[in-house]
């Protein structure tokens, strides 16, 4: 009951805190709509993402005006569109459509039913009611359309399923690597895992896995000692320095064979993973991250299934950034393992399971989520970049890069003659400013120390 | 001291051999290699692939081929780029130089900007100024870098077909008639031509580096030592300039070592999307054609800056900081 009542008492604080940061309260709320259309992308989309017409076609055809005003009367009408007709530029080739008053007004109506383009949503619940719309053969284009006529408005509410989720789930990905690795680095610190038996110990079972062990090991001071050997084998040059360097690595190899040799039979070799885990960081960490992004990219062939595109491109999201999260991670569970109350678990028996689930991972919570909602806006970055450069999420799919990348392929004159298409660096832009607000407001809300 | 320094560079062995090998393991893991174009041409005999793959030592073994690479990395030689029939060195070395004309001044430009914004915004902490000023750098945060420059070309243009001037080119690094310019008519056009790809790599980076900044000159105000020579009736001025920001800028000190890779790494999208000849469009080629040596280079060059830099800024530290002591 205490606890209870101590644990509310806490999230009022934090809410009433984060209520203080307006700015954060409003990037909270633009989520909610972002996330919210992309959930009910169906419901949200006047046209489905891949319809477009053959005949008339209307590809590059721009934003349709709604009019406000009867232009009969003079007064103010219900919103309405005119049908557009499509005739190409003699001098640029380039279509161009005018408003047709001839067909009529073509009145802007809320919640219409498509009965020729159905939607799912969540791939179970079957719908064609739609927020606005208005009757065919009119047509309501609010961000104008692509160059197969498709709308870009819906294809910009569907781009958005993969750009918001990708960021979410890079960061999850990342986070669980993050926070598994540092968590291990951390507890495990100082004590180091044996990875093989020396012939005394054996006993029993331990006798097979330690033979095991050290055909393994002898594996290995062999490889090293091929590896040395290939070196010297393979080298080129015949010079004096050659020839030193040659030496030193042969030299090299031999010590190491033997100093692996000379340890398996005397004491357990023994591996700290922290050493390993932070050392991993470390390399992963050297490489440029937007060139070792692309490098690994380029590992996977372009032409796979898209969905598996999708999944590939969280994978390597989450990849590149787990690092720092795992650094800061261990240190948070190195100060934590030191603790009173850690130490007073261990004493009673607890398991280190126990320990790290009950005691040092909750210690970690507030910084955890603070850092998921700071990093979720670079992971969409990082996809819309790399969608840009059209190494992302593939067709049928879209997201908001990959929408940016079809915008600039015909060069500057695709998108001076039809500005349109800049709209999804909009919708980039303000998903990553409401995350970062966001993620301001939980730092200030949920850290006791920058209170001010 | 010695014994610290030696120590990290012992510690930087290991991390070597590990970044080249994973590089150089993730372009081989790539499928295919540079002549699996070539195989494609019907006028290409196998025989001729077969020969050119022997003589690029790309029909050995992987380890073989990291060994073979490694063996003249000792030498100092980076190898051979398939693509442009030449040493590393010297293809990607005008490209770096390209790069550095925007990142340089652009670096030069975000300490200018970002330092004062975030020493202003920690004593007129809250006020108009300051909320402001990070809401700006907030925005520039958010903005894709390659929305930035499409956004610039796009008003560059539109002020062009009302005004007939083009006030900042939007492509490409020279005009026509380079060639024929006297020198200091083609440094200025190159720095004509810079301002809008310097302008659009700054953006991303002021909002975090004043942030920091704020927060690190936030905390020193707040020490008692401030206290103490405003207690003493030091004027204002002293006690920003002299007490608070010597101590706040200390840990900007360790950023500088990592200025050192990013020299060389490029200023990314913007010269992807301004046509700018510089490293990050000529490393995507690279990629595509799996020109493996001038990718395994390039990494290696930047992962010996970025682990010299390190160094440079742990040394730094312990200098301007007497409080740090290395064992």
């Amino acid at each position: 009951m205490e606890r209870l009542s101590s644990s509310t008492a806490r999230t009022q604080l934090v809410l009433r805190q984060f209520r203080k940061h307006r700015l954060a309260v409003w990037g909270g709320r633009i989520l909610l709509v972002l996330y919210l259309m992309a959930a009910f992308a169906g419901f949200f989309s006047p046209y489905d993402p891949n319809y477009y017409e053959l005949y008339p076609p209307k590809g590059n055809h721009p934003p349709t005006r709604i009019h406000f005003v009867d232009p009969e009367t003079g007064r103010l009408s219900r919103p309405f569109v005119y049908a557009t007709k499509r005739s190409i530029d003699p001098v640029t080739l380039q279509p161009r459509y005018e408003e047709d008053p001839s067909q009529g007004k073509f009145y802007l109506r809320f919640f219409v039913r498509t009965p020729d383009q159905p939607y799912t949503v969540f791939k179970v619940f079957r719908s064609d009611l739609r927020l606005i719309g208005v009757d065919p053969p009119g047509r309501i284009f609010l961000m104008g359309t692509d160059n197969f006529g498709r709308d870009l408005f819906s294809r910009i509410v569907y781009g958005g399923q993969v750009s918001l989720t990708i960021g979410i789930l890079s960061a999850l990905v990342s986070f669980a690597l993050g926070l598994l690795l540092g968590g291990i680095a951390g507890y495990f610190s100082g004590r180091p895992f044996a990875l093989s038996l020396p012939p005394r110990a054996w006993r029993g079972w331990s006798g097979v896995l330690g033979l095991v062990g050290l055909l393994l090991w002898l594996a290995v001071a062999a490889g090293v000692l091929f590896l040395a050997w290939s070196f010297v084998r393979l080298s080129p040059g015949k010079g004096v320095f050659s020839l030193a360097v040659d030496g030193v690595v042969l030299l090299l190899g031999f010590g190491g064979a033997l100093l692996i040799l000379w340890k398996v039979f005397r004491e357990p070799l023994k591996l700290d993973p922290d050493d390993l885990i932070m050392r991993t960081v470390e390399i992963i960490a050297a490489i440029p991250s937007l060139f070792l992004l692309i490098s690994l990219r380029a590992v996977f062939p372009t032409n796979i299934d898209p969905l598996i595109t999708f999944y590939l491109v969280v994978g390597l999201l989450g990849f590149i950034g787990w690092g720092g999260l795992a650094r800061v991670v261990r240190g948070i569970v190195l100060s934590v393992r030191e603790m009173d109350y850690v130490q007073a678990a261990r004493a009673l028996g607890a398991s280190d399971g126990r320990i790290i689930a009950r005691h040092i991972l909750p210690a970690t919570a507030s910084y955890v989520i603070v850092s998921l909602s700071l990093t979720i806006p670079g992971f969409i970055l990082g996809e819309s970049g790399l969608s840009f450069l059209g190494l992302g999420v593939t067709e049928p799919y879209t997201s908001w890069g990959l929408l940016l990348q079809s915008a600039q392929q015909g060069g500057f004159a695709s998108f001076t003659d039809r500005p349109w298409v800049l709209w999804p660096g909009f919708f980039i832009f303000l998903s990553v400013l409401s995350w970062n607000f966001l993620g301001d407001g939980l730092r200030d809300a949920l850290d006791p120390r920058r209170k001010a | 001291m010695t014994a610290y320094i030696l120590r990290r560079i012992l510690y930087l062995i290991p991390t070597f051999f590990g970044a080249t090998f994973l590089a150089f393991l993730i372009i081989q893991l790539a499928p295919g290699d540079y002549l699996t174009q070539l195989e494609l041409d019907p006028k290409v005999t196998p025989e001729t692939i077969a020969r050119l793959r022997a003589q690029f030592g790309l029909d050995r073994p992987i380890y073989e081929q990291y060994l073979l690479w490694m063996n003249n990395l000792l030498h100092l030689n980076l190898g051979y780029s398939f693509a442009f029939q030449a040493p590393v060195l010297e293809v990607i070395w005008p490209r770096v130089v390209n790069s550095m004309v925007i990142v340089i001044p652009s670096t030069l430009l975000l300490y200018l900007v970002a330092i004062p914004i975030g020493v202003y915004g920690a004593v007129r902490q809250y006020s108009l100024g300051d909320r402001i000023l990070s809401f700006l750098a907030y925005i520039g945060l958010s903005v894709p870098s390659f929305f930035l420059a499409l956004i610039a070309i796009y008003v560059l243009l539109q002020i062009k077909f009302r005004t007939g001037t083009l006030i900042f080119p939007v492509s490409g690094m020279t005009s026509s008639g380079f060639e024929q310019m006297p020198p200091l008519r083609q440094i200025l056009d190159i720095a004509w031509h810079a301002v809008v790809p310097v302008l659009v790599a700054t953006a991303n980076d002021i909002a975090g580096l004043s942030r920091l900044m704020r927060g690190q000159m936030l905390e020193v105000l707040g020490q008692d030592y401030i206290r103490t020579a405003r207690a003493k009736g030091l004027a204002e001025r002293v006690v920003l300039y002299k007490h608070a920001f010597r101590n706040a800028v200390i840990p900007f000190v360790a950023t500088l070592g990592g200025l050192l890779p990013s020299l060389i790494s490029g200023a990314g999208f913007v010269e992807v999307v301004m046509a700018w000849p510089g490293i990050t469009p000529f490393f995507l080629d690279a990629i595509a054609n799996q020109d493996l040596y001038v990718i395994a280079g390039f990494l290696t060059v930047s992962l010996v800056l970025l682990m010299i830099g390190n160094l440079i800024s742990d040394l730094l530290l312990a200098w301007v900081d007497p409080r740090i002591r290395y064992e």
